[in-house]
């Protein structure tokens, strides 16, 4: 079977012994440091940087690729895009469509920083347990004050652990529905609108049903939405101050440029 | 014409290292009008076999015909009827006409004959046409069960395959489903159902067939099976086989309740005689 886009691989490299928390600052941190690297210098330098990182993950190419595969087609219109509706120095026109040599730089650009941003994130949630990042995301939003908005992190967290782990109950759902419309004569083969539609409410219904069972059992488990304890408390250790430190003196290193 | 499956193999997640062979080598004929029973324990193949028969799932080697024909096709379909295990999970419409409605609409019947069909399958069911406005929703787990029955009989099928139709339903609603599948098979009608609660179905079949990790361990009468070695039998044949075997002379292959009051007396009174005759 194959396992979804951004899914986690389990290892023991340098990478997923770190906290959570290091991790999603750091690919905070990559994704502005892209987005503000202007120079082709630069966008190497942090293609190597991902190289490099990615060496010591240990983890196999096709994560990445697997990333960037559901995204292609939108990169490689972006990159059309810029190379054609950017002004400047044509380079040879043919039709109504001038290239222009800007536009080359512009489109190569923006498709090498769409491509790293889903590269890092990948890096990310294949070196981490999804329920690491939860509970990551969760200790980095406690002191916000989500109170005023009527929520609390651990709320919040809790939502996104149920989110995840939701998914493949709906795909199943999905199957199960589908069969019992098709052995009653639905054919779903000719129009892939129909199925969507002839699917999209029964699915929902059932979802919302799914998710008051839920509710009720969670609450009869006695799940109140407050503060809650963690078997795994997340603590910093020394690599990860490190880590950090390293990662700020890089940006501050790009930046320059 | 029956349902044939000749030496038919299913395996899921085929070609990666998680394949698992669901069914190996099944060969299978149901004839029109028998009451069929697929039993065995979780994951044996059962409810993989049933998918094989309307084309939910086809075969990765072997063949399956349905009357001549290949079970994806329209006719084939409509020949079938089935009903799965989570029966909340196959409504989908407003109202429980829509419902019932949804297959023979599917298949092309006129708003006409469409009415007449859910009406006849309302009353199969044992359910009152004041629900026809219902959300099916709104219904106890029994009365969802035949609504999926209902709907599944809107397409007057050749063949009624069912999925644990009685599991988690409550004495009475059993008895009113039991009923109504007697009723559908004495129309002539074959009734195919997995099932390993063997308590409530098994004085209906007449034909049984156990798999065991996706092969057929037995095929064939309930009289056989009964006799027969290392099968999970109802509680009543149980217990008559382990009287049996601790050295009383019954007959073992008995699953009612009477019949087994009534041979056990039987037995008793020549245990009797012959002492007198001591």
């Amino acid at each position: 079977m194959q396992g979804p886009v951004f899914s986690f691989v389990p290892g023991d490299s340098f990478l997923h012994t770190l906290d959570p928390r290091t991790k999603l600052a750091a690919v905070m941190l990559l994704g502005i440091l892209t987005f503000r690297t202007e120079s082709f210098f630069g966008i190497v330098t942090l293609f190597v940087f991902f190289f490099a990182l990615a060496s010591i993950s240990g983890l196999p190419a096709r994560v990445f690729l697997r990333a960037v595969r559901p995204m292609i087609l939108f990169i490689i219109f972006i990159f059309f895009a810029q190379l054609f509706f950017t002004k400047g120095h044509v380079l040879t026109s043919f039709w109504i469509l001038n290239p222009s040599l800007e536009g080359l730089q512009n489109g190569l650009r923006l498709s090498a920083r769409f491509i790293l941003l889903l590269l890092f994130a990948a890096l990310m949630t294949a070196s981490t347990d999804p329920s690491a990042i939860t509970s990551g995301i969760e200790r980095m939003l406690r002191p916000l004050p989500l109170r005023w908005l009527g929520v609390n992190s651990f709320e919040l967290a809790t939502m996104m652990n149920l989110s995840i782990s939701f998914l493949p109950i709906l795909f199943e759902r999905a199957e199960r529905t589908k069969v019992a419309q098709a052995s009653r004569g639905m054919y779903f083969g000719k129009n892939p609108l129909r199925s969507v539609s002839a699917l999209a409410i029964p699915l929902i219904k059932g979802v919302i049903r799914d998710a008051e069972e839920l509710a009720l059992a969670m609450e009869s488990r006695g799940y109140q939405g407050t503060r809650r304890t963690s078997i795994h408390e997340l603590r910093m250790q020394r690599r990860d101050w490190i880590s950090l430190f390293a990662l700020i003196l890089f940006a501050d290193f790009m930046l320059r440029f | 014409m029956p349902i044939i499956l000749e030496n038919v193999s299913f395996f899921y997640s085929k070609n990666t290292p998680l394949e698992i062979t669901a069914l190996k080598d099944v060969n299978l004929r149901i004839e029109k009008g028998e009451f069929v029973g697929i039993l065995g324990e979780n994951g044996a193949g059962k409810s993989t076999l049933i998918k094989l028969f309307n084309g939910i799932l086809r075969p990765d080697s072997g063949k399956v015909t349905i009357d001549g024909l290949s079970p994806s096709s329209k006719k084939a379909k409509s020949m079938i009827g089935m009903v799965f295990q989570q029966a909340a999970d196959q409504l989908f419409c407003r109202t429980i006409y829509d419902e019932i409605a949804f297959g023979p609409l599917n298949f092309g019947y006129s708003r006409k004959e469409t009415e007449e069909r859910v009406l006849e399958a309302l009353e199969a069911v044992y359910l009152d046409r004041t629900m026809l406005s219902r959300n099916p929703f709104s219904l106890s787990g029994g009365e969802m069960q035949r609504v999926a029955l209902a709907c599944a009989l809107a397409l007057r099928p050749d063949y009624l395959v069912l999925d644990e139709p009685i599991t988690g339903i409550d004495p009475s609603g059993k008895k009113e489903i039991l009923e109504t599948l007697k009723k559908v098979k004495d129309q002539g009608t074959a009734v195919i159902t997995v099932t390993h609660n063997l308590n409530g179905l098994f004085p209906l079949l007449e034909k049984i067939i156990h798999l065991q990790e996706g092969r057929i361990s037995f095929q064939g009468s309930r009289k056989e099976y009964l006799e027969s070695e290392n099968v999970p039998l109802p509680p009543i044949a149980a217990m008559m086989r382990e009287l049996k075997s601790s050295g009383i002379q019954v007959n073992p292959a008995l699953f009612t309740v009477e019949e087994a009051l009534e041979e056990i007396l039987r037995v008793k009174s020549i245990i009797e005689k012959k002492k007198t005759e001591k």
